[in-house]
């Protein structure tokens, strides 16, 4: 079956959470998340690289796991929460340690993949707080970034999990 | 900010998107829409194909949110899959670990984890792709496929599931439920796993496992394991996968052998004719290379982007090579030129 030239005008009403706030809006059954988080939720963090889940620079958490947002439909989500980069950092004054060890590592060239490439990581250490080189290669296989070579994202990655392991102790003691 | 123009979405022809909350309901839909409802869980393939304008659903059907429909559980005789469940959850799963590394393996290295975290097995069964990793593994095990739909339920054999890429033996009313794996094919390996060396296995090798103990073979084992060829280890297509499954009756002599080819033709590809070279005899070098030339007969592949034929067909008998040589205890010789393997 080809697709005919013509879009479909239907819209669907649809409620999303997004890191924390709510969203009452109205968009195509078809629509995919990636284009309403960026267009009807204004939130333009999330990037398209290539669109058909390979790059990794749409992904978001959803349902408690990190999956891209170009390959999924926004419809799946009605009165469901998402978190997308926007929702990483804590409040505006304290960045996630991920995010604050990236800048230090250095790790961050042109950006563009850098949305993902943190939901990833933050994925990956959720599931495996002290992952080993390896691991880590495996656990963000799923995005592309161009300019760094990876060296220091996976510095970042490394340093990260120590943070949030001691953060997690301290929590215990 | 609700105003934008319908060209801010990448264009399509969806009418109308139904997230069924009860198998119940998606039935109802299926049985209402057919051939123009198209059921997903993860979506991770529609989209795809929509945005390169190869496919136009009316109605799409979202079944990710049915309860239970994600769920892997164990009955008396089966390990059962609900369609739903993703490649993560294999993943998580101890029992998959550890008695069913062929799965565990192809969750593995399945996509990214993104993709292992939306891809659903019930979706790379109906997909039908011959390159549809998880599917090789579920038919060298003879796992089934549990088909429902308003008229009742049915069980297919997973070999006869699918008929040709993106073809199968699925009614346009029905949907894929469960996928079924007897326990009977799933007893652990005796030579026991290095759980450590799964945690990123290798695609392109068979898993670690140490030689028999002082004990020796028992009289009956079994064992199973996948490999995989890609350009990189991750996020690729296979251009050939293989999927063994072997039965003894003793430390080298073969009872049962189950080898399912991937990208080696239009369907996964049943290594018949080596599993007759070898099946009641003992294993010996000559054998397994006498099997490794068998396999040649029953795989068709094409050439294509991903690699001329020639270097699938290759691929195919020293995959076999390397399962059979780890089965029978033998030194990996890992793989041969095309001109040994095809002569």
């Amino acid at each position: 079956m080809l697709m005919k030239n013509t879009v479909n005008e239907t819209r669907k009403p649809l409620h999303l959470r997004v890191n924390g706030k709510s969203y009452q809006i109205s968009v195509p059954p078809g629509a995919r998340l990636l284009d309403v988080l960026r267009e009807d939720c204004g939130l333009t963090g999330t990037k398209e690289g290539c669109g058909v889940g390979e790059c990794g620079a749409c992904t978001v958490e959803v349902r408690g796991r990190a999956m891209c947002s170009c390959l999924l439909f926004a419809h799946s989500f009605d009165d469901e929460e998402i978190t997308s980069i926007e929702g990483m950092a804590p409040d505006i004054q304290h960045l996630h340690p991920l995010q604050e060890l990236l800048i230090e590592a250095g790790g961050c060239q042109c950006g563009f993949c850098i949305p993902g490439m943190l939901m990833g990581a933050k994925n990956l250490l959720e599931k495996n707080p002290d992952p080993t080189d390896e691991e880590i290669q495996a656990g963000l296989a799923g995005n592309l970034c161009r300019c760094t070579g990876y060296a220091k994202i996976f510095e970042a990655v490394r340093n990260a999990g120590k943070v949030l392991r001691d953060e997690q102790q301290g929590a215990n003691v | 900010m609700t105003s934008h123009s319908v060209e801010t979405y990448v264009a399509n022809p969806v009418e109308d998107f139904i997230r069924a909350e009860s198998i119940e309901q998606a039935l109802e839909v299926r049985a209402k829409f057919g051939s123009e409802c198209y059921p997903l869980v993860g979506g991770t393939d529609l989209l795809v194909l929509m945005r390169a304008g190869r496919w136009s659903p009316r109605v799409i059907l979202d079944l990710s949110r049915i309860p239970g429909f994600a769920d892997i559980r164990q009955t008396d005789s089966e390990l059962v899959f609900g369609a739903g469940a993703t490649a993560a959850d294999c993943l998580a799963n101890e029992f998959i670990r550890t008695n069913f590394p062929a799965m565990y393996k192809s969750c593995a290295w399945l996509g990214g984890p993104q993709i292992q975290n939306a891809g659903s097995l019930g979706g790379n069964m109906a997909t039908a792709s011959p390159a549809g990793d998880t599917v090789p593994c579920v038919i060298a095990l003879e796992g089934t496929v549990v088909l429902k739909s308003k008229r009742g339920e049915r069980t297919v054999s997973a070999e006869e599931f699918a008929i040709r890429p993106r073809k199968t033996v699925m009614e346009e009313d029905e949907l894929i439920a469960e996928i079924r794996v007897p326990l009977a094919n799933l007893a652990s390996d005796p030579r026991g796993f290095q759980p450590d060396a799964m945690k990123v296995p290798k695609l392109h090798t068979v898993v670690p496992r140490p030689p028999f103990g002082s004990g020796g073979a028992p009289d009956s084992w079994m064992t199973n394991d996948f490999l995989k060829a890609g350009p990189r280890l991750a996020q690729v297509i296979s251009i050939v996968s293989m999927a063994g499954f072997v039965e003894m009756s003793g430390p080298r002599t073969v009872k049962r052998l189950r080898l399912a080819f991937g990208c080696a033709g239009p369907k996964t590809m049943m290594g018949k004719s080596a599993s007759a070279v070898v099946e009641g005899k003992e294993l010996t070098e000559e054998l397994i290379e006498e099997a490794v030339r068998a396999v040649q007969q029953d795989i068709t592949p094409l050439s294509d982007v991903r690699g001329t034929a020639e270097y699938k067909r290759m691929l195919c008998s020293n995959y076999a090579r390397l399962f059979l040589q780890d089965v029978g205890g033998f030194k990996l010789t890992g793989t041969r030129k095309a001109s040994e393997t095809l002569a």
